[in-house]
């Protein structure tokens, strides 16, 4: 049993078409933009969906780990640096492990090289690129911490956070850089989406395309970018001088066993990750906080998550104002999770919580839950939770508290 | 931030009290298979299930049927042992090769349209672990890890890290991997192995005769890396203690022998 040390999460790198940097990417959502538009870096004549979250031109790694990464590495190391730089972390400051949350990163690399948009040289025939946690691990921190680059599809960047306070609780590092970051519109993920009849088709409107919980709703729509967070113990951070920008304060983890790509209609193994969440960071009724639902805007998806929220409403009697930013942010798959933690601090720091758009009118099996749609809403907040779940059936929720002030 | 990651000097760490987790080997099997012999095998553990997704088990990629089987091998040692609870933590190689190879063709071709809805479900990094906890009705978290050559060593952290954060009851831990690479222009047929293992906890009451077990925690430099090839080995023939780094991390692993003390 790992004890009550307290993780801190003292600094973050979030990179998305809003912005670069928690505050810009925090603005916009809480301003209601979307990031969400017609895809123009590839042809789109032969896709189901032709929208997207595109990233477009990545900001550039103030530290580059290597020279030729694609898209996706390119991301990694720019997210890494900021996080890193964010914490005022330096690699004398201690042992700093890697949790590394990706989607189908080799695809993505044969993709660059032989795929119809060549975006790099990376990889090259019987010579493997190194993984990227190989590549940030000898680059920054010259490791004696362990290294785990892991996924469980749209719900990575959760569990790569879960793992970081596990690893900082039982004493292998000092620190843990640990998130996900993806470039996920690339032909092929769009075709297999598409034809998956997993995103949205309302490819002339797409601003108002992404509606989760809403009447209306035919799919999620793709989107880069992702965030990668420092994590360490209170008080190896207090001893340096970190401050915190927030608690992680519980997590919880379950699998359906039901399909690898249909939620399961018995939502008992989602009900529990996020009890599990709730419990562990001793979230009481009387407290109040957000639910960041995971909410990509499928029919499905939807509707077994807010009948999962209201049962541990039920069951617990903890209960809160439930929004989903995908329609801002698009859905950012492995990454999704992240980028919405890392929207969550902005929350917490800022006392709001940010409107699901383009959600007109609440599907029925989406009622009985506080939506906020219409605008941002200003309130205390003390907590927020934020929902993943991903092919495989995997279900990860993470609470943050809002951190003390120092 | 300085810009000093090469070439800096590290601060000599504090020895840290690293939380060691010990595990019996309940049961452990290890397949292997040439390509050509992946399809029967896929249409065998789909023709025999009869729960959800059976259409979809028929698309399974190569090396999630390898450590189906692996598993099921596994299992003939510990039929009677459930697992409702347990993790499933699997690291197979560069998943989806042929797939991939495949699609990317049809791409250029015909474009989306010709693209299988199946490649990114049945071959990520996700979709071993997640076929393999349907399989078994494991409702603890299911994880890809590592994935790219050289990284098989991170299910080790992971499992570690897995059993602080959740204490699972027990944890299956499975290694997959191609002899060769096939990349596009490169040889289309390869053979394929799988290795798994399933760790469960150790009560005070439980039998321990005749059971491995399994121990993670503070490094011993003088260890030799881990190869799971190696440790499938390992545990069939050999009888005396073997441990070995996790990589380059601050973890090591130690293999005990029945009737002998960690």
């Amino acid at each position: 049993m790992i004890g009550d040390t307290e993780i801190w999460i003292t600094g973050i790198g979030a990179v998305s078409p809003l912005g670069c940097g928690i505050e810009a990417i925090s603005t916009s959502v809480l301003a209601g933009k979307t990031s969400i538009g017609p895809i123009t870096h590839f042809d789109t004549s032969t896709h189901a969906s032709k929208i997207a979250s595109h990233i477009g031109l990545i900001p550039d790694s103030p530290w580059p780990v290597h020279p030729a990464l694609p898209p996706t590495g390119k991301l990694i190391e720019t997210c890494s640096a900021l996080a890193l730089d964010n914490a005022g972390w330096h690699p004398a400051s201690g042992r700093l492990g890697v949790v590394l949350g990706v989607g189908p990163d080799w695809m993505l690399s044969w993709e660059s090289t032989w795929g119809p948009v060549p975006t790099g040289t990376l990889y090259q025939p019987g010579s493997p690129f190194p993984s990227y946690t190989d590549l940030l691990a000898s680059h920054w921190l010259g490791t004696m911490a362990p290294s785990i680059q892991l996924s469980s599809a749209c719900a990575s960047g959760n569990h790569a956070l879960a793992l970081a306070a596990a690893m900082l609780k039982g004493g292998a590092a000092d620190a843990v850089l640990a998130g996900a970051a993806a470039v996920n519109t690339t032909p092929l993920t769009l075709a297999v989406f598409g034809n998956l009849r997993a995103t949205s088709r309302r490819n002339d409107d797409p601003t108002r395309a992404c509606r989760p919980f809403d009447r209306e709703r035919d799919g999620f729509v793709m989107g880069d970018g992702g965030a990668l967070f420092v994590l360490e113990t209170a008080t190896r951070a207090r001893a340096r001088g970190a401050r915190p920008l927030a608690i992680l304060a519980g997590w919880g983890m379950t699998s359906d066993a039901h399909h690898l790509v249909m939620p399961s209609t018995d939502q008992t193994h989602v009900v529990s990750a996020m009890r599990q969440a709730l419990e562990r960071a001793k979230v009481t009724p009387s407290e109040p906080g957000y639910i960041n639902a995971h909410a990509p805007g499928t029919p499905a998806g939807d509707a077994m998550e807010a009948q999962a929220i209201r049962q541990v409403a039920s069951d617990t009697g903890i209960s809160a104002p439930v929004s989903s930013t995908k329609a801002a942010t698009g859905h950012l798959l492995a990454a999704a999770a992240s980028l919405e933690l890392a929207i969550g601090i902005g929350c917490l720091e800022r006392q709001a919580i940010p409107a699901t758009l383009n959600l007109d009118t609440v599907d029925t099996s989406c009622e009985g839950i506080d939506h906020v749609h219409g605008e941002s809403r200003s309130t205390p907040l003390r907590w927020i939770l934020s929902n993943a779940f991903g092919f495989g059936g995997s279900n990860c929720s993470v609470v943050l508290r809002l951190p003390p002030k120092l | 931030m300085a810009r000093q990651a090469r070439g800096t000097t590290i601060r000599k760490p504090v020895v840290p009290e690293i939380q060691a987790r010990e595990w019996v080997i309940a049961c452990h099997g290890y397949a292997e298979a040439e390509h050509e012999a992946i399809a029967p095998l896929r249409r065998q553990f789909a023709d025999s299930w009869t729960g959800p997704g059976k259409g979809s088990m028929r698309h399974m990629e190569d090396q999630t049927a390898v450590a189906l089987e692996a598993v099921r091998l596994a299992r003939l040692m510990a039929p009677n042992l459930a697992f409702d609870d347990w993790a499933v933590l699997a690291c197979p190689l560069l998943p989806g090769r042929t797939t991939f190879r495949d699609n990317l063709k049809r791409y250029a071709e015909d474009g989306a349209w010709a693209i299988s809805p199946q490649v990114i479900p049945q071959c990520s990094l996700h979709s071993l672990p997640g076929q393999v906890s349907i399989i078994l009705g494991a409702h603890g978290p299911n994880l890809g890890i590592g994935g790219w050559p050289g990284t098989e060593d991170q299910v080790w952290s992971a499992a570690w890290a897995i059993d602080l954060a959740v204490e699972p009851q027990g944890l299956w831990l499975i290694w997959t991997g191609l002899e060769t690479d096939l990349h596009p222009g490169g040889t289309s047929s390869t053979r394929l192995r799988a290795l798994a293992v399933a760790l469960s906890r150790t009560p005070d009451s439980q039998d321990l005769d005749g059971k491995w077990r399994l121990a993670i925690g503070a490094p011993n430099p003088a260890d030799s890396p881990w190869c799971p090839w190696k440790a499938g080995s390992l545990l069939q023939d050999q009888c005396s203690p073997w441990s070995a780094t996790v990589g380059a991390s601050s973890l090591s692993l130690r293999f005990v022998p029945p009737g002998q003390n960690t």
